[in-house]
């Protein structure tokens, strides 16, 4: 759809009764929404797999995702999935989202909140529950890079996850 | 100045008159004298019948005189005929000319096939009626072609055909071998035989299609038979609607002929002028109407959201029809305005939109085409939120990273003009299908109307008159 948005660019009428008639049929036929895949709450998908600890051993992350923009919090946690008292939340920037092809980038603060960090996102919601392949940098050390996966636990992101108060 | 108001009254009256009445376009077809020849069917020198073209430019007088009939002779509207009718009659010509050369050529054969699909062709261009004498020609020419080949009983019918379509025919004596006189004469007894010459002249089925393909209503037609001493005069006019004859006079006296014919025209003349269509109340549907259907519009200025905002509705409308031209027309419509791809527009709202103004119609009452322009208040029955920010749409309106959100609260109230196109289609009095198309422009409420304006709205609805 988004493709087709940007390929059509006759008159305003063309192309609002087509995005219009698109819509509806899209919504008809139950297409899953590209503009919404990112969405959702993600967890670290081994529970015996620890982050470094410039993200905390555990994290989560809650993503927002409207169309070509993304937002979230990345929530700290240790390996039992309690709240970090040294670092508890930071807010995820997005730099670049193809929902088409189901990459992003953004960057976060770390654990350390003069440490910045880098995400490489790509999901994979062809199964159930979807994941994320999860690729992450420390800005200040390109040494330090670690891979993990995310699973989606809930597409709906609860108020709780959306607050971040560090 | 009073002289130039009467004249405007006069030519209004003129004109007025003109358009009331219907006109009677009476084609006159040539005529036929049947009568016993004898030896008379070979003279050196035929005599020319002038009582033929006489009594054609009698008929035409005697029409001419009734208001609103206007005679035409068949030679007037040669340039009238279709291309069709006309293609037809060169392609019977150039067959009989192919004929007679293989005739002259001593190919009787060949020569009978092309005579046979000219005339073939001649029926198809109406020259049995319009042009009889190059359809006798064809008949005369069959003939002989046939006698060469032998076949004496089909060449007898040819001549007794081509007598038919031209009694008035005559030979030069000794022109033809004296066994060619013999089977001509022969065949010219069998006309002795026509008792009702004007039915088996002109037949019902060949006027009737001949009058739709002149695009005429009425054809005047005549024939002279000679009995013993007396001439047989009679005439009929045809009604090509009716697919019979209006009337038909006939006379032994033909003196006596204008007087009956004149009682005749007289009398169909009454019955036959009518009130042009124009004039005539068209039966037209019940003036009110009340509509339901389904509606879609798109908000094609949306500042608040990068994409188009769009959505589905009911419409319920009420027409009234002054006229066969013009309408009053008001409509409800509930929309309900989704969620854009982007989620600029925070949640769907649905609004109530009242438009009420006046349509021109136009085309008949099937299918009726109509321009609409009114007046439309609406009213949001929900709060409209939009943003472009995405923390907002996220964390929320009050949260510290939401930039700038756009929001109406309930009840929004836009007010504005409409203009529309109106598609009827009605294919009985008691139900009809309408597709609408229509824009709104919003004055109203600068600060609504400059974020949100201008929904272009289509809709297909099904209507009761009543």
């Amino acid at each position: 759809m988004t493709t087709l948005r940007k390929s059509v660019s006759v008159s305003v009428f063309t192309k609002s009764f087509l995005g219009a008639g698109l819509v509806w049929l899209g919504g008809l036929s139950g297409c899953d929404n590209l503009n919404e895949r990112f969405t959702g709450l993600w967890l670290i998908a081994d529970e015996n797999e620890a982050a470094p600890p410039w993200l905390g051993e555990g994290v989560i992350l809650a993503l927002g995702h409207y169309g070509p923009d993304l937002t979230g919090v990345v929530h700290f946690r240790d390996l039992n999935g309690l709240r970090l008292s040294t670092c508890a939340c930071s807010f995820f920037e997005s730099s670049r989202v193809d929902a088409d092809i189901g990459r992003l980038s953004g960057y976060s603060k770390g654990c350390n909140p003069d440490d910045m960090v880098i995400w490489q996102l790509s999901i994979d919601d062809e199964e159930e529950p979807a994941y994320l392949q999860a690729s992450v940098t420390l800005a200040s050390s390109p040494q330090a890079r670690t891979t993990f996966r995310l699973i989606r636990s809930q597409e709906f992101v609860a108020t709780e996850w959306r607050a971040c108060t560090p | 100045m009073r002289a130039l108001l009467c004249l405007l009254m006069v030519l209004w009256t003129t004109q007025a008159s003109a358009q009331t009445w219907r006109e009677l376009e009476v084609v006159l077809l040539p005529g036929a004298f049947y009568q016993p020849l004898g030896d008379r069917l070979f003279r050196e020198d035929p005599p020319q019948d002038l009582s033929e073209s006489a009594l054609l430019e009698h008929f035409q007088t005697q029409l001419a005189q009734y208001d609103l009939v206007k005679p035409q002779a068949i030679h007037t509207l040669t340039d009238t005929l279709s291309v069709d009718l006309r293609r037809m009659l060169t392609l019977a010509q150039e067959r009989f000319d192919m004929g007679l050369s293989a005739w002259k050529a001593l190919n009787p054969q060949d020569a009978v096939t092309h005579f046979e699909r000219a005339r073939e062709l001649h029926r198809e261009a109406f020259s049995d009626l319009l042009a009889p004498h190059l359809l006798a020609e064809v008949e005369l020419y069959r003939g002989l072609a046939l006698l060469d080949l032998g076949e004496q009983g089909l060449a007898h019918f040819a001549f007794a055909q081509s007598l038919f379509y031209a009694p008035e025919q005559r030979f030069q004596a000794g022109y033809y071998e004296s066994s060619v006189e013999e089977r001509l004469q022969a065949a010219a007894l069998e006309l002795q035989r026509i008792t009702d010459v004007l039915s088996i002249r002109f037949s019902g089925e060949r006027l009737s299609a001949l009058g739709k393909a002149l695009k005429r209503d009425y054809i005047l037609v005549h024939a002279r038979l000679q009995q013993k001493n007396e001439t047989l005069l009679q005439v009929g006019l045809f009604d090509v609607r009716r697919a019979s004859f209006a009337f038909r006079v006939q006379s032994k006296t033909p003196e006596a002929i204008p007087k009956e014919l004149d009682y005749a025209l007289s009398a169909w003349h009454t019955c036959a002028l009518e009130v042009s269509r124009a004039l005539v109340r068209k039966r037209e549907s019940a003036p009110w109407s009340i509509e339901l259907g389904y509606a879609h519009h798109v908000w094609l200025h949306h500042r608040p959201t990068r994409n188009f905002l769009q959505g589905p509705g009911v419409v319920l409308g009420v027409n009234h029809r002054f006229n066969s031209n013009l309408e009053f027309w008001a409509a409800y419509r509930q929309r309900v305005t989704l969620m854009d791809s982007n989620t600029d527009l925070l949640d769907v709202f649905t609004s109530g939109h009242l438009s009420t103004g006046l349509g021109l119609m136009i085309g008949p009452e099937v299918l009726r085409l109509s321009l609409r322009l009114g007046l439309e208040l609406a009213l949001s029955h929900a709060d409209i939120t939009a943003t472009t920010d995405v923390d907002c749409k996220f964390f929320g309106p009050s949260h510290p990273r939401c930039g700038t959100t756009f929001q109406a609260n309930n009840p929004a109230v836009w007010f504005g003009l409409e203009v529309g196109l109106r598609l009827r289609y009605m294919p009985v009095r008691s139900w009809y299908v309408s597709f609408d198309i229509g824009m709104n422009s919003y004055l109203l409420s600068q600060s609504l109307s400059s974020e949100l304006n201008f929904p272009l709205h289509a809709s297909i609805k099904l209507g009761i008159p009543f």
